[in-house]
């Protein structure tokens, strides 16, 4: 008699099954293990997001290089240059 | 390691690691730590495993191991809080009562200790070999037997008393 109920017991244990969110527990242990977790969606714009950083720097570099410097660029674009009245201030004084 | 190979490694052992955990503590939040805490450790020692065996057995022990050791700390936090009569920090199986999570299954297994507890779910819940708990364990086959022998005693005894 004994051996029948604990047979039944341990055949209860066996079919015990309670449940669970496996999603947020992956969420969880992605954050304790130091990692953030993203989804595709989130993996594809953190690229987008980087690669326009990127280009931005790139694209700063490059007219910081070949070109005058920005301070030296807003200057030409305020006051003109010299060599044409195009700009907004430059363009008011001829116009007086 | 890519994120994509935990993620596989998660989804492929989770249920196995879910079961074991769920029949070894009470209470979900309990569980729910535990199995946490069991994939944090195979995501680090991920990098050095050296496939010696399968990945499910390595997965399966760190399961076993890290039960077993959640399990001890429990108990002496509970003894601690005991004796110093403050019951508020024994941890969270308050929050979930046996009855609500349908966990007053395990009641007669609360009765073992943690090895025991370990040693009678390996063997007639899990359907795993002595010399496999044995080597799992540390232990030898005979000290395997005679605790299972106690532990299945011990349940026995409670189940009979419960209904």
């Amino acid at each position: 008699m004994d051996k029948i109920m604990y047979e039944d017991y341990t055949v209860r244990l066996k079919q015990y099954r309670p449940d669970v969110d496996f999603d947020g527990l992956y969420e969880r242990i992605s954050r304790k293990a130091g990692r953030v977790s993203f989804g595709p969606m989130g993996r594809f714009s953190l690229a987008l997001a980087g690669a326009a950083v990127v280009a931005s720097i790139a694209a700063f570099a490059f007219v910081s290089y070949f070109s005058a410097s920005p301070g030296e660029l807003a200057m030409d674009y305020v006051f003109g240059n010299g060599r044409s009245a195009s700009s907004p201030v430059m363009a008011y004084v001829f116009s007086e | 390691m890519r994120d994509s190979d935990f993620s596989k490694i998660y989804s492929d052992h989770r249920e196995m690691v879910w079961k074991l955990v769920s029949r070894y503590v009470s209470g979900q939040h309990d569980r729910e730590d535990l199995f946490q805490e069991v994939f944090v450790r195979v995501h680090k020692a991920l990098p050095k495993f050296r496939g010696d065996s399968g990945i499910g057995s390595w997965i399966y022990r760190i399961a076993v191991n890290t039960s077993l050791n959640h399990l001890r700390k429990m108990k002496l936090r509970k003894g601690l809080s005991e004796a110093l009569g403050m019951l508020a920090l024994t941890g969270h199986q308050e929050d979930f009562p046996a009855e609500q999570d349908g966990s007053a299954l395990l009641r007669p297994l609360e009765k073992l200790n943690p090895r025991q507890r370990m040693i009678l779910i390996l063997s007639d819940v899990e359907e795993r070999k002595l010399s496999e708990i044995a080597e799992m364990l540390n232990m030898s086959v005979g000290t395997v037997k005679s605790s299972l022998h106690r532990a299945r005693e011990i349940v026995r005894k409670e189940v009979e008393k419960n209904g």
